[in-house]
């Protein structure tokens, strides 16, 4: 197994009733988080017919919060000190109002395009943690699916703002908020979402990952040249998945080409695959290379995306995103917003920064804890915005910087409808 | 019949056809000459109650008579279309199979299809029964007709779009990833927002590039039958969205109902609760009385002790369903979750809520339905090691070799029930099962649900041999509730799942 890394995560839930406050009058980006929300060219109802609910202390739920502005909004939040706050979709008239229209009238119209990836749905390919717990040695599957999705999203999709969020403590949420992708319908989400899935099947379904044969789709070519970018390291030296007999047997009940089953047949009988994951791997590699020489191509060590095509299943199988559809569809689901406080770690829901997404570390996300210490110490200069005060500020920024991507694309957008006025 | 119903009648479905609002799409598909299902036009003039039945009756007969093709699938495809064109013609609607329609014919087709319409219109699940079927229809009819495809396109306006050969030609790669069969050769290529063709994108069958697809002309078809499901969708809400205002026409609404209402087969409703089954009886009951499914998660629950959401749906409604009261419910669900080290505290806190809920006693109140094997095999797939869901369908060969094996039947039944599981006919195994493990009968005409598989399975074993047929073919007012409950669950399970996130 590989070394567990040790996290010293000194977060004490019970604090969350003194810290909150603190937190949601000094340190909350509210500003920006309305100048996001608010989708300037979108019109003004846009905001006021939002839905947010929240979740306090002792799990009480409060659906259906909306506001008309960004300050009725701050002083709610400020009240409620919510120890969650989701975001859900813009219906047609105002959340808070809904008891005053007919039944059938508030319907939920738009929301952002939504993916949650969640480290439980990888629990059969992990060998350091499981459930709810994460380490250092599985997160570049987050990695990998951030990688993944993001391309797809924007080279087969399109699509040009994605906003990339770590919720708190497994995983990571992914918001479109391209207009059109806020304007799809659920059955173009359920489309995207299952575009993007691939490994299919339970407990008892053993191969989740089944490739036609001589035909490979172009997302999962390039999914598998991001992917082999890392499995190596991934595999063998940070999960070790190779080193029980037991995993062993695993990973070749996922090998159903007949002749690597004859070659590995053949290892065995001689020289063996050593006990190791290094040396198996290495081996099952060069059984893989082996296959594709007898297929006419002159290979000694071939990239591993040009690996033949059931170790591309195996790869796959082991490191390809694997979304929650469920969240993806419904364009009422509720979502954790950015920026809040996961109750059970103190970390921050903060954006990941795509061009820096492999030096992300969720172990380095500051915690409300490090936040209001910060300020508490803080020596320098006195007029400065509180946040900056403190290690949330990069993660402000990088923020920033995506809604100033998203409002010069909407006011590009605004100049095309005023020509065609004029 | 007198004047005021009559008139009542004909301002019900007046005002009902006219619901048509300008479809913002691009790509229309109405106005084709003698294919009225495609309706934008509602029939205008007035028929008589008889026609009005007369009409509804016979297409929905055609319309059944295409689901139950459609479940016997894996038949050859030319196979299929043949037995339908015979199907057609005894039913009297040959003209489907043709390209002219005489103006009768043009009547009937348009009427009984908008009769339907508003008939299946009320609840989600109905629509969705009748657009699959219409769906089919229609690609029946484009088999059968030559220039319907054509004419369909042409109104279209798709061959503005078609790209050009060099583009193709820098794309050879990516497109052959796509599509068996790619030849450069005749490659041609239309580019459509990918919204267009929803079915291939989340099947991965088109390429895609900032957002257009590359519909290659073989896929043609389904995209005009995409378009055809995602109109009549629009229309059917639109349509529910006026229904209440109707609520009035008694006579009419009656008729609707009655017409969609006994028509599903997958309603079931939960026995009288009592406290007849207990949960220490479980284990002895799922050796020889439950389908496989639940045979599997029962088992998976007691070895693991823990079931994911989406299991204890499955399985909870299941044991309500075979009359489980309750208390012995969270009885069994506390005993098993205790053992994998939850305590009761924590169970209360938790899943108990579930439970009850499962029950109606929580959240909306709604009585839930227990699911069907339709529900089970087509809804969400487990993942990771989830182990909900239809074996038949959800287990490799392998695992599923290894299920039966512990059933101890003969090996030719193994072969026959893999066999098949391989073809896709995962109800039918399901059935082989029950006539392998039971002694001389069967399961009286058909499999749709696991609780009847349970309940002709006790009624066989008791050696109480009076069927159970009443229970399936409950009356259609009660199908109605089963259904509209069928439908808050679902409403209910999005709020549950919406919240359903790392807390
Ligand atoms: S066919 Fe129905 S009863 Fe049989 S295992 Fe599948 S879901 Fe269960
Ligand atoms: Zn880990």
């Amino acid at each position: 197994m590989a070394p567990a890394v040790e996290v010293s995560n000194s977060w004490d839930s019970s604090l969350m009733p003194e810290l909150l406050p603190i937190y949601y009058k000094k340190l909350f980006p509210f500003t920006q988080y309305f100048k996001w929300l608010r989708y300037k060219e979108s019109g003004p109802n846009y905001f006021k017919n939002r839905e947010f609910s929240f979740t306090l202390k002792d799990d009480i739920y409060l659906r259906y919060r909306s506001y008309a502005d960004q300050a009725e909004m701050e002083k709610d939040i400020r009240s409620k000190c919510p120890y969650k706050i989701d975001i859900g979709a813009v219906y047609t008239c105002s959340p808070k109002l809904r008891d005053m229209v007919r039944a059938g009238e508030f319907v939920a119209q738009y929301k952002e395009l939504v993916f949650d990836i969640d480290m439980t749905d990888y629990d059969d390919v992990r060998s350091c943690c499981s459930g709810a717990d994460i380490c250092l040695s599985c997160w570049p599957l987050m990695t990998i699916a951030i990688k993944i999705i993001h391309r797809a999203l924007t080279e087969d999709f399109g699509f040009k703002h994605l906003l990339w969020v770590y919720s708190g403590r497994r995983g990571v949420h992914c918001w479109v908020c391209d207009e059109k992708a806020r304007k799809l319908s659920a059955a173009a989400r359920a489309a995207v979402a299952e575009y993007l899935s691939l490994v299919k099947g339970g407990a008892n379904m053993k191969k989740k990952v089944i490739l036609k044969y001589n035909q490979l789709h172009v997302s999962i070519r390039k999914a598998l040249e991001i992917i082999s970018d890392y499995f190596d390291d991934y595999f063998v030296n940070r999960q070790d998945l190779l080193s029980t007999e037991e995993q062993f047997q695993t990973l070749k009940g996922l090998i159903t080409d007949e002749q690597v089953l004859a070659l590995i047949k053949e290892l065995e009988d001689t020289d063996g695959f050593g006990e190791t994951s290094k040396l198996r791997w290495a081996c099952l590699k060069g059984i893989f290379c082996k296959r594709m020489s007898s297929e006419g191509s002159v290979c000694t060590s071939a990239p591993l995306h040009e690996m033949p095509h059931n170790m591309k299943e195996i790869m796959l199988q082991y490191t390809y995103p694997r979304l929650d559809v469920n969240v993806s569809k419904g364009v009422n689901h509720l979502l954790k917003s950015p920026f809040c406080i996961h109750p059970k770690t103190g970390r921050v829901c903060v954006p990941i920064d795509i061009n820096h997404v492999d030096t992300f570390d969720p172990f380095k996300v500051p915690t409300l804890h490090d936040l209001t210490e910060q300020l508490a110490v803080w020596k320098g200069e006195g007029n400065l915005l509180d946040y900056k005060k403190t290690s949330l500020k990069p993660y402000i920024e990088s923020f920033e910087k995506f809604l100033t991507t998203l409002s010069k694309h909407n006011t590009e957008s605004d100049n095309i409808v005023m020509d065609t006025t004029a | 019949m007198d004047f005021g119903q009559l008139k009542s009648k004909r301002r019900t479905l007046s005002s009902a056809f006219n619901v048509n609002p300008e479809i913002k799409k691009s790509v229309n598909l109405d106005g084709v000459n003698g294919f009225h299902s495609f309706y934008k036009m509602p029939p205008s003039g007035s028929i008589t109650l008889q026609q009005f039945e007369y009409y509804a009756l016979e297409r929905l007969k055609v319309l059944k008579a295409i689901e139950l093709n459609n479940v016997l699938k894996g038949k050859k495809f030319k196979e299929y279309c043949d037995e339908m064109r015979d199907e057609f013609r005894n039913l009297g609607w040959q003209f489907l199979c043709t390209d002219r329609l005489s103006k009768e014919d043009e009547e009937k087709d348009l009427v009984s299809h908008h009769i339907l319409r508003l008939a299946y219109a009320k609840s989600e699940g109905k629509r969705q029964w009748f657009i699959t079927q219409e769906t089919e229809l229609l690609k029946l009819r484009m088999m059968f007709s030559n220039s319907l495809l054509n004419r369909l396109l042409e109104v279209n306006q798709l061959s503005s779009n078609q790209v050009p050969a060099e583009e193709i030609n820098e794309l050879t790669d990516e497109l052959r990833g796509c599509q068996t069969g790619f030849n450069m050769a005749n490659a041609v290529y239309y580019k459509v927002d990918f919204e267009e063709v929803l079915q291939l994108v989340s099947s991965r069958k088109v390429y895609l590039s900032q957002g257009y697809a590359y519909l290659p002309a073989s896929e043609l078809q389904s995209f005009v039958l995409n378009k055809y499901k995602i109109h009549l969708k629009e229309q059917l809400a639109m349509a529910c969205k006026l229904m209440p205002g109707l609520e009035e026409e008694n006579r009419i609404m009656r008729q609707l109902k009655a017409l969609s209402g006994g028509d599903l087969g997958t309603g079931y409703t939960t026995k009288a609760v009592g406290d007849k089954i207990t949960c220490d009886m479980l284990d002895q009951l799922s050796l020889r009385s439950y389908p496989l499914c639940m045979q599997t998660l029962h088992n998976h629950i007691k070895v693991k002790h823990h079931a994911k959401h989406e299991g204890r749906m499955q399985y909870g409604l299941f044991l309500k369903g075979m009359g489980v009261s309750l208390e012995e419910s969270l009885k069994y669900w506390r005993t098993q979750f205790c053992k994998g080290g939850i305590d009761t505290e924590k169970f209360d806190k938790t899943y108990a809520y579930n439970v009850r809920h499962n029950y109606g006693k929580e959240g909306k109140r709604a009585d839930y339905s227990p699911f069907s094997c339709l529900k089970i095999i087509s809804s969400s797939e487990p993942k990771g090691d989830e182990c909900h869901g239809c074996p038949y369908k959800h287990s490799d060969e392998l695992s599923l070799r290894h299920l039966l094996e512990k059933r101890k039947i003969s090996a030719e039944a193994t072969e026959e029930i893999l066999g098949l599981k391989r073809q896709g006919h995962y109800q039918v195994a399901c059935m082989s099962l029950f006539k392998a493990t039971h002694p001389k009968e069967g399961l009286h005409g058909g499999l749709q649900h696991p609780n009847q598989y349970f309940e002709e399975s006790q009624t066989i074993l008791s050696g109480n041999s009076e069927t159970s047929d009443s229970k399936m073919t409950a009356d259609s007012s009660e199908k109605e509730t089963a259904g509209k409950s069928n439908d808050n669950k679902e409403n209910i399970q999005d709020i549950e799942d919406e919240f359903d996130d790392e807390m």
